[in-house]
Formats: C-alpha cells, sequence, structure tokens
C-alpha cells in the first residue's frame, strides 16, 4: 500500500492541475481555434476542423474596423495610464503607511478597502453623476480617474506588504548617504521591490484592461474600452460572422497576455518567492 | 575637527522611554563606544545622532551647531550598519559611490575615492560584484568603504562586528582600531560585546535602561565600575558578587560573609571615603575571575583570605582554566592557571586577593564612596 501511496499523491496532484488547466485554458483555446476557421466548422456538431481553412482573414477584417481599432488604443491608454498612477499615488500612501508612525494607520486601510466592497452596480449611478457634473463624461480622463479609484486600495495594500519587507537599515543606510525620505522610497525601495512592483503594476494594468461596467455606463462613443465595444460587436457590426467576434476577442486579450509573458520572470519572483535581501 | 555633543537626549516611543537624560562629550579624533546590554537604548542613541530617529527632549550639537532637527544627510555623518545594509540592486562601486552621486561629486573625484577605500580595504576586485555574491567579511568591508568614501566628519557603527563569526570579528576588530587611527575620525560604535569595547574605544560609555551608568576610559571602567550593573557586564567572566557584613575589629575592616571572614587591606579600605557609615551593615562584594587564585600555584598565598571552596566544574580554556566553584551559600568562577589541580567535584583551596576586592551599597548596588 504505501508504494501505491508514493505515486498516487503526484498523480493526484498532477490530474487536479490538469483539469484546472483544462478549466481555464480551454475556452480560451476554443476562441482562438474560432478566430481562425469559418464559423460553419465549428458551429456543426460534431465540429469540423479544416487545417486547409484555417486563416488570419477574421484579424486582418476585425482591425479594418476603425471603431475597434479605436477602443484597443482607448483601453490601451487607459490601462497604462491607470497603472501608472495607481503606482504612483499607491507607492507614496503605501510608503508611509508601511514605514511612518501614521496614527490610526489600520483605520485607513481597512476603510480603503471598504469602499471596494460595496458592489460596483450601487455606485455607478452616483459616479455617473459626478462624472457628468465635471464634464468628464465619455473621456479617457473619466475612466482614468474612476480605475484609479477603484484598483487604488488593492495597490496599496500589495505596496504595503512588499514595503515592509525592506529592512529599516537599508532605507536609513540611503538616507545617510543623502535621500530624503522620497529620494529613498524612489532610489532604493522601489528598486529593491521590483518585482512587487511589477507584479501590483500588472495587476492594476489588467484590472482596468478587463473592466467593463463602468466602461458601458460612463463611455458612449469617444472614450469606449475595448471590453465594451466587444459586446456591442456581438449584437450589432459583426452579428453575420462569430469568427470576427472571435478575432476580436482574441485581440482584446492579446496586450495583458503579452505584458504578463513579458514581465513573467518578475511576477512570479515578486508574487512567489517573496524578497531576498 | 568634529566634535559631537548630547545635551539631555531623550527618546520616549509611545509609552517606552528608550533614552533618559544622556548627556556626553564626544571630543575629536575620539573613538567611543556605547555598550550594554539590547534595549539599553545605544542604538537609540546613535540614530539620534544620525538624524534617523526624532529627539524628544534634548540637543545635538555637532562643533558646537546645534543639529538636532538636521535632516540625515546634512550631519556629515556615515553610518555602518548591524546587517551591512548594501543596496542588493548595485554592485560593490555603485554601492560605494552612491552617496556621492547623490552629493553630485566629479565622476573622477568619485573613481578615485571609490578605489583608494577599495585599496585601503583589500576589496579592489569585487567592485563589480553584486552584495549577494558576497561572504558576510567583504560584505562589512564594503559597508565600511561606503562610509570612508564619503570622509565623513562622524562614523555611526551600530553592532557592525555582530554578525561576522568569531574569527572574522577579532580580525576586523583590529583593522577598524587601524582604520580609525588612520582615518583620523571621529567614531561612535555600538555594541553589547564588552570584549569589542574594552579593545577598541578610547572611551566606555555603558549604559542601560535608556540611563547611562558610567563614562570612562576602559580600563578606568573595569577598575572602577560605579555601580554592581557595570561591574558585572565589562569582564569575561563576569566579576562575582557575593553578599556580607561590613565589619570593624581593632581598627581593622572585615567583610563576614560566613563561612568566609575576609579581611580588607588598609590601604584597598582607604579608597572609600564613606567605607565607616557601613560598618555592622550589609555590603556586596565583588571579586573579579582573575583576582582569585589556586593557592597552590602562587607564592605565599595569604592564609586569612584563603578559604576552601567545592569545585564544581573546572573549564580549561587551553591558556587558562575557570573554577566554578561554591563556599557555604557563595558561589563565584576563578580563573587561573591551567596547571591547576583541581577537580570536579573536590574540595580545593583558593586565596582571593582583597586587594582588588570591590564593594558596593547593597540597597543602591552604587559603589561605597
Amino acid at each position: 500500500m504505501a508504494s501505491a501511496g508514493t505515486w498516487l499523491r503526484p498523480a493526484a496532484v498532477y490530474a487536479l492541475v490538469a483539469l484546472l488547466l483544462l478549466w481555464t485554458v480551454a475556452p480560451v483555446a476554443w476562441i482562438a481555434t474560432m478566430s481562425v476557421q469559418p464559423e460553419i466548422n465549428y458551429v456543426s456538431v460534431p465540429p469540423r476542423l479544416r487545417l486547409e481553412q484555417t486563416s488570419l482573414r477574421w484579424y486582418a477584417a476585425t482591425l479594418a474596423e476603425p471603431e475597434f481599432v479605436s477602443a484597443l488604443r482607448t483601453s490601451a491608454i487607459v490601462s497604462t495610464a491607470t497603472m501608472l498612477l495607481c503606482l504612483t499615488f499607491g507607492a507614496l500612501a503605501a510608503y508611509p503607511l508601511a514605514r511612518l508612525n501614521v496614527p490610526h494607520r489600520n483605520l485607513y486601510l481597512s476603510l480603503s478597502i471598504v469602499a471596494r466592497m460595496v458592489p460596483a452596480m450601487i455606485l455607478i449611478i452616483p459616479m455617473f453623476l459626478l462624472l457628468r457634473n465635471l464634464r468628464m463624461l465619455d473621456t479617457h480622463l473619466g475612466l482614468i480617474v474612476v480605475y484609479t479609484a477603484f484598483l487604488l486600495p488593492y495597490v496599496i495594500w500589495m505596496l504595503k506588504n512588499f514595503f515592509e519587507q525592506v529592512p529599516y537599515a537599508l532605507e536609513a543606510a540611503a538616507r545617510m548617504d543623502g535621500c530624503s525620505r522620497l529620494g529613498a522610497l524612489v532610489r532604493v525601495i522601489i528598486p529593491v521591490t521590483a518585482p512587487g512592483v511589477v507584479a501590483t503594476a500588472v495587476f492594476a494594468f489588467i484590472g482596468a484592461w478587463n473592466e467593463f461596467l463602468f466602461g458601458l455606463i460612463l463611455s458612449t462613443r469617444v472614450a469606449v474600452p475595448v471590453t465594451v465595444k466587444l459586446s456591442s460587436l456581438v449584437s450589432t457590426t459583426f452579428h453575420s460572422d462569430t469568427s470576427l467576434v472571435a478575432a476580436a476577442g482574441m485581440l482584446a486579450l492579446l496586450p495583458p497576455v503579452l505584458l504578463v509573458f513579458v514581465l513573467n520572470r518578475f511576477i512570479v519572483r515578486g508574487l512567489v518567492e517573496g524578497m531576498k535581501y | 575637527m568634529s566634535r559631537v555633543e548630547l545635551r539631555g537626549l531623550s527618546k520616549r516611543f509611545g509609552p517606552v522611554h528608550a533614552v533618559r537624560d544622556v548627556s556626553l562629550n564626544i571630543p575629536d579624533h575620539s573613538f567611543v563606544t556605547l555598550l550594554g546590554p539590547s534595549g539599553c537604548g545605544k542604538t537609540t542613541t546613535l540614530n539620534m545622532t544620525a538624524g534617523l530617529e526624532r529627539v524628544t527632549q534634548g540637543d545635538i550639537l555637532l562643533d558646537g551647531v546645534a543639529i538636532t532637527a538636521w535632516a540625515p544627510h546634512e550631519r556629515g555623518m556615515a553610518m555602518v550598519f548591524q546587517n551591512y545594509a548594501l543596496y542588493p540592486h548595485m554592485n560593490v562601486y555603485d554601492n560605494m559611490a552612491f552617496g556621492l552621486k547623490l552629493r553630485k561629486f566629479p565622476r573622477a573625484e568619485i573613481d578615485r575615492r571609490v578605489k583608494e577605500a577599495a585599496r585601503m580595504l583589500g576589496i579592489e576586485n569585487l567592485l563589480n560584484r553584486k552584495p549577494k555574491e558576497l561572504s558576510g567579511g567583504q560584505r562589512q568591508r564594503v559597508a565600511v568603504g561606503r562610509a570612508i568614501v564619503r570622509e565623513p566628519k562622524v562614523f555611526l557603527m551600530d553592532e557592525p562586528l555582530s554578525n561576522l563569526d568569531a574569527k572574522l570579528r577579532v580580525q576586523m576588530r583590529a583593522e577598524l582600531s587601524k582604520l580609525h587611527r588612520r582615518l583620523e575620525a571621529t567614531v561612535i560604535y555600538v555594541t553589547h560585546d564588552q570584549t569589542e569595547a574594552m579593545t577598541m574605544g578610547d572611551r566606555i560609555v555603558v549604559m542601560k535602561d535608556g540611563f547611562i551608568q558610567q563614562v570612562g576610559a576602559p580600563l578606568e571602567v573595569y577598575e572602577k565600575p560605579v555601580n554592581v550593573f557595570v561591574a558585572g557586564f565589562i569582564g569575561s567572566p563576569a566579576m562575582n558578587f557575593m553578599e556580607g557584613i561590613l565589619r570593624r575589629e581593632d581598627g581593622q575592616y572585615y567583610l563576614d560573609a560566613p563561612p568566609m571572614k575576609l579581611p580588607i587591606p588598609p590601604q584597598k579600605a582607604a579608597e572609600y571615603r564613606r567605607l565607616g557609615e557601613y560598618i555592622d551593615k550589609p555590603v556586596i562584594f565583588g571579586i573579579r575571575p582573575e583576582d582569585i587564585d589556586d593557592t597552590e600555584l602562587i607564592a605565599n598565598p595569604n592564609p586569612e583570605t584563603t578559604v576552601v571552596a567545592n569545585i564544581e566544574v573546572v573549564e580549561p580554556m587551553g591558556s587558562e582554566s575557570y573554577l566554578y566553584a561554591t563556599v557555604g551559600p557563595h558561589s563565584f568562577v576563578a580563573r587561573v592557571d591551567p596547571h591547576t589541580s583541581a577537580r570536579d567535584g573536590e574540595p580545593h583551596r583558593v586565596t582571593l586577593n582583597m586587594a582588588r576586592v570591590h564593594l558596593f551599597d547593597k540597597e543602591t548596588e552604587r559603589r561605597i564612596e
């Protein structure tokens, strides 16, 4: 029995991992397949995929659609700006919470996360009115401000935890060497916690990129993010061809996937390994 | 010129009083060690001097100028930390050059200083390495180098040797002393290791519970500790303390500590001006391990101060042996010649050198004046 146990355990673990992979990857793989095959091939039962009919023409058609390209651009601008703002304000908020003797520190931290516990649906009408009064409806800036407000609490929490791991002496050394507190943050603490900061940045970027609800309500024509555009494509422009929708979906998926792929080394270190000094 | 003066320095962390009314004059070129057990306030005192910790009360003066409210980098001091605190994302060269770059020194000057310091410390071949590729001793050198290149007015060192292994520590101890002489800098050195304090400092500042207990030259503190704490903290093995009643018979002072009755030599008694006030009162007397001899191994042992002790353990150290012994209710350690015939569990005659006894008030634990 003992020998059975020795292989059973890893086998069970691998089976579970395989199942999980299937669960997460299969839908994406299916959309990827749909995006390069004529609709008839995969709507028939059972599906009949034909390698010789594989084509990128649906991608070409999608990219020829100005509204879709504009939505991609909007998402890129909004997500990048949100990420940068989140990092800037997040670092500036996380540092004192991690390092200085801030009175009621835990209260601030709790309050910041409580705001995120209110369902977005409840906040959407006040947000709409707020942005309308500020004349920021349907603008990039409007989305950036709202996304930043919603992602910032998470970013602060994440960065605070990374900053707390930096030994006090390291910062003290920087300050003795000639850094102000802000200088020590920028020149020493952030570089030293780079894996964590990068992981946090990716988190913020993906959070903004994938947002749908606020984009749907707060933007109508000019600053429509790609998530919202995708949903409207399903019902309007591309209704005739599911392959077009699949190609658009794949294109919308690409930037965050590329980002994770490029920064993978950092992210894994930041999230799993922790920091070593 | 770099004279540091601390005036009535106090630091409170909430309800905790970490440093209380510390006043200290640190002359130019001196090597002062702040010595004490952990939590005594020595590091907090250093951090306040550095500007890393805000002062609750009191003043810090550098060459007569109050710098209490100055930022760390405005004070012209450099610090070496216990865990080295090298920047892990920079190589050795950049670690050492960082402070100079921030101060916008010309490139050639930075290069000259870094290379000179590296040569002085024997780390020229490590300049391109990252801190994680260095051994503890090498990291320590880089940390010292980072301080040296700044050519600071004052070096602050926070237990810089305590993370090194014993052999390296002894070696670095000597090197730091040499470096101090060579740089003619003012050094404030924090340690809990009394050997470091004794061997390196011109002056020792012994601290406990946030208070300064005693300030003095190493031998002065060793020979004339002001209280039981200092007496016990300095010296290894620690001073032995026993209780007895002070008696005076026929003009001769005795310590009555049954079964021992130990005469105090008149010249020793004369050192204590107010000894007369303690007649027939309990006192604490302290005697260092090296002042208790194996009677067999010394010439002319004084029979009056010779006692038969029960030897519990003999610890041979090679160059000497420690005898852990008891006499009645009193227990003590004696540091004797390694050729002692004392054996575990057997009685052995030892002689107390009463000319070197230390007397303390039992109530206040202060040295009798």
